[in-house]
């Protein structure tokens, strides 16, 4: 469904090593235009190396990577990252709306740098899209994880990026939550690129296109509908790669409603 | 007090230079803490000593030896930071040690009778002399255009630096800007409240400011007006009591700390038996 589309990313025989241990071995990726792609693995997989190759935060050991045709450092502000929310500090002194401008102070290192009358207004209405105007002069610590997560999808798209890059955007967030952060993703898909790592297979089935499952190595990478080829490659991955020695709820997940989530 | 204060250039000098170290203090405290980076300018801090000690050696301003041995210092940790995926602490505990240990040497080695270091170790505001006063104004002047000029791209690396990264903020351009800020700061106080007392100043309080707002900008200013209210009562109480001012302005802050922490756990625990 995507073969006439533009490639935005390339990723080419990649591999990383942090000190001697080898993160990332010899993958290869390309991403479409206005395609959705899942990352899946296990925790220490290079899932979230993987995305800091694509952003330019981490350099190859060998391989090739181009965003939009040229290298990731090149390509600044085509891209939005929303990093791991859990990981963040969340008693830094700043509110919602001075977190989403930030993503308006793309390119160089502005001296005296003040937002200008149209960087306000982008956020503003990026503000009022993810449901956090009300919110706008909280300190990011007052917020719920739902909340905070939105306000760095906003920052990310106050960039105003072709491609969107999330890393584990539904870690420890409730149902509703989840759904609702989901649903944004869903409606910004129809203009931009959309790469999630995730361990969240129930958004596998249901909101990504094409599947990228790594460990290591790139196991699978193709789309996501989970036909009998698709089934057979899965398991084709080592078995606790899908979500913690659950294989079987990738395919069941909707026979599964209400009994939980996945970590 | 007030009328010596007219009739004295050495107090018109401590309490001028006691404002500038307030001002450098407030400005690099609040940026330390929000990026936890107190180990780190403990490091910085310490290695002044041997800057101190090369500069009675090579018979040079001891203050300039300080200065360049903390910028290097200073550039020196920011790189270990960044080149190693290590845990810092240990190349810090290492250059605290090393700049103690050389300026040490540096003394030994200088020929003559060794001078009195207890003013660089514990301050002595009152000791403040012209010349450091033109010194310390530069430095506090570099400290305050680094951080105005370029605040928001400060705020971004602070805040989340892979981010800033991201949308092309130079951070490791900002992350050696602001260790060598450190540097410069620690060389500011050092007459104030001396190397092994810096802490004190640098920490409680944009701790304490931190109670009371939640803007960086805000947090910033707050805490140099603490910085003055402490500089200047433990000055005043130094020349009241006759005690050491370093120790005054240091334990002084180290007490409004310990006293506001306390009222704060207490009110605390009062709201959640309220809500309970």
């Amino acid at each position: 469904m995507n073969e006439n589309k533009e490639i935005v990313i390339q990723v080419k025989d990649v591999t990383v090593y942090y000190q001697n241990v080898c993160a990332l071995s010899n993958v290869s990726l390309t991403v479409k235009d206005k395609e959705f792609l899942g990352i899946i693995g296990p925790n220490g997989g290079g899932k979230s190396t993987l995305l800091k190759i694509i952003l330019g935060l981490i350099r190859p050991y060998s391989g090739k990577v181009e965003v939009l045709g040229k290298p990731p450092v090149k390509a600044l502000g085509a891209m939005g990252y929303v990093p791991q929310f859990t990981k963040f500090n969340r008693d830094f002194p700043i509110d919602v709306e001075d977190t989403v401008l930030m993503g308006r102070m793309s390119g160089k290192t502005p001296i005296f740098h003040k937002y200008s009358k149209e960087d306000k207004e982008i956020v503003d209405s990026l503000m009022d899209k993810l449901d956090l105007y009300p919110l706008r002069n909280r300190q990011i610590g007052q917020l719920s994880g739902g909340q905070l997560q939105r306000a760095l999808i906003a920052r990310a798209l106050a960039v105003e990026p072709r491609i969107l890059l999330l890393d584990e955007p539904t870690a420890s967030l409730d149902s509703e939550s989840k759904s609702h952060i989901y649903s944004i993703l869903d409606e910004l898909n129809k203009d931009i690129t959309i790469i999630m790592v995730t361990h969240d297979m129930g958004a596998i089935s249901s909101h990504v296109q094409t599947l990228a499952c790594l460990n290591r190595q790139l196991y699978y990478h193709g789309h996501s509908e989970l036909s009998e080829d698709v089934i057979h490659q899965l398991y084709g991955c080592p078995v606790d790669l899908i979500a913690h020695g659950i294989p079987h709820r990738v395919l069941h997940e909707h026979h599964n409603r209400g009994g939980g989530h996945l970590a | 007090m007030l009328k010596s204060l007219i009739q004295y250039q050495f107090l018109q000098n401590a309490v001028l230079s006691a404002v500038l170290a307030s001002i450098a203090c407030g400005i690099i405290g609040t940026i330390i803490i929000e990026k936890r980076l107190v180990m780190m300018s403990g490091g910085i801090a310490h290695t002044a000593f041997g800057g101190i000690g090369l500069g009675y050696f090579l018979g040079i301003e001891p203050i300039i030896g300080a200065l360049f041995i903390t910028t290097s210092a200073a550039v020196g940790i920011a790189t270990i930071k960044r080149k190693t995926t290590m845990t810092t602490d240990i190349p810090i505990g290492i250059f605290w040690a090393a700049g103690m240990s050389l300026g040490i040497l540096f003394i030994a080695l200088t020929p003559g009778y060794p001078p009195d270091m207890n003013t660089y170790l514990f301050g002595d505001i009152l000791t403040v002399s012209r010349n450091n006063l033109y010194i310390i104004l530069t430095l506090d002047a570099l400290v305050v255009l680094a951080v105005t000029t370029l605040f928001h791209p400060i705020k971004a690396y602070l805040f989340d630096e892979e981010f800033s990264t991201v949308i092309g903020i130079n951070t490791t351009f900002i992350e050696y800007l602001l260790f060598i800020l450190i540097a410069l700061t620690v060389v500011v106080v050092i007459h104030v409240i001396g190397i092994i007392l810096i802490m004190a100043l640098l920490t409680a309080p944009p701790a304490i400011a931190k109670l009371f707002t939640n803007d960086l900008k805000r947090l910033m200013l707050y805490s140099i007006l603490l910085g003055i209210f402490f500089t200047l009562t433990g000055l005043w109480l130094s020349y009241t009591f006759n005690i050491p001012s370093g120790a005054a302005i240091a334990l002084f802050t180290s007490i409004v700390y310990g006293a506001v922490s306390l009222i704060r756990a207490i009110m605390q625990r009062r709201a959640r038996h309220i809500k309970g």
